[in-house]
């Protein structure tokens, strides 16, 4: 919310790691990326995530899961992507089911986009649904 | 009170005094919903960024919308903050899909009434929405209104959504519900 804060994405994996809620820390970043700092969204990225030592496997999955979020983004928005995502470290060894109920597991393996599932993590495609766009779209089937 | 609880309000406060320097005559009412919802009435987290809202019973291209949003903008720039930190985004589609609760009066400041509906309401929202994000507040909700089977949600969402969003977002409640009954 604030101006002069860059809610970066290693600042909010920082945030995972000291023990905020990463949809909290994710959602920080989210509002800078569409909202608060969409002018600086490069900026947003750069920075490669600072893994803490030791670096436990819960922050190990996050890590990757950020690191295949800033490629989803830069993607998707066409940011330049930076090098520090195609590192091999933030590929995870066994697959990752983001949500444990196994009547949800197809919909999941199915439905995860590539820079996520090429890194074994299988979220589904609603992670970065936001009320910026989902108002935006609405206001355009309301008009059209 | 928690800081953040205490800041949603104060920064509330500073919009319900901006109307009524104004010279607004009757106070605009909102709704609270998102975040800020969960924050000061389920108290299951501790930040958000945002207070998400309804503005009940005026139009988007209202004058009293336009000096809601001034009113905004004028206490986000006292903050240094951007002007989204109050955001009506997704009303018109809240409106769209079903009835809005009017609410209970949760406090008043300046020209500002400040409404909160049913935390079953804010579910349904989160349901249809489906998020990622949104699923600790959805398991935090089932707590609060201690729904333990899947019928009670059905039911719910049937009383707070219109048939024909029910059917549009179908997929995506089903898979809300699914992961958790």
């Amino acid at each position: 919310m604030y101006l002069n804060l860059l809610q970066t994405m290693n600042l909010s994996y920082q945030e995972i790691c000291q023990g905020e809620r990463p949809w909290t820390a994710l959602g920080n970043f989210m509002n800078d990326w569409y909202e608060y700092h969409k002018d600086q969204r490069a900026k947003l990225v750069v920075e490669p995530l600072t893994l803490p030592d030791p670096c436990s496997s819960e922050m190990y999955k996050w890590a990757a899961f950020c690191a295949a979020s800033t490629e989803w983004f830069c993607s998707t928005y066409g940011v330049p992507c930076p090098s520090w995502v195609h590192d091999p470290t933030y590929t995870l060894s066994e697959p990752w089911f983001t949500r444990e109920n196994i009547k949800v597991r197809q919909w999941l393996i199915s439905s995860t986009p590539e820079t996520f599932s090429k890194r074994n993590i299988f979220c589904g495609n609603r992670m970065f649904l936001n009320k910026y766009e989902q108002a935006t779209s609405h206001y355009k089937e309301t008009v059209q | 009170m928690p800081t953040e609880e205490q800041d949603i309000i104060e920064r509330l406060s500073l919009v319900g005094d901006e109307l009524q320097h104004m010279g607004l005559k009757r106070p605009i009412c909102i709704l609270l919903v998102g975040g800020a919802y969960m924050i000061t009435q389920i108290h299951n987290r501790s930040i958000t960024r945002d207070v998400d809202i309804i503005a009940q019973k005026i139009d988007r291209e209202s004058a009293e919308h336009r000096l809601l949003k001034q009113a905004t903008s004028s206490v986000a720039h006292s903050l240094n903050a951007s002007p989204a930190w109050f955001s009506d985004n997704m009303a018109d589609f809240f409106k769209s899909i079903g009835k809005i609760p009017h609410g209970k009066l949760w406090f008043s400041r300046g020209k500002l009434e400040v409404y909160l509906p049913d935390s079953g309401y804010i579910l349904a929202l989160k349901l249809i929405s489906g998020r990622d994000k949104d699923l600790e507040d959805i398991e935090a909700l089932l707590q609060n209104l201690h729904l333990k089977k899947r019928k009670q949600v059905e039911n719910l969402i049937k009383k707070y959504i219109d048939q024909e969003t029910q059917e549009e977002y179908n997929e995506e409640i089903q898979t809300a519900l699914d992961t958790f009954f």
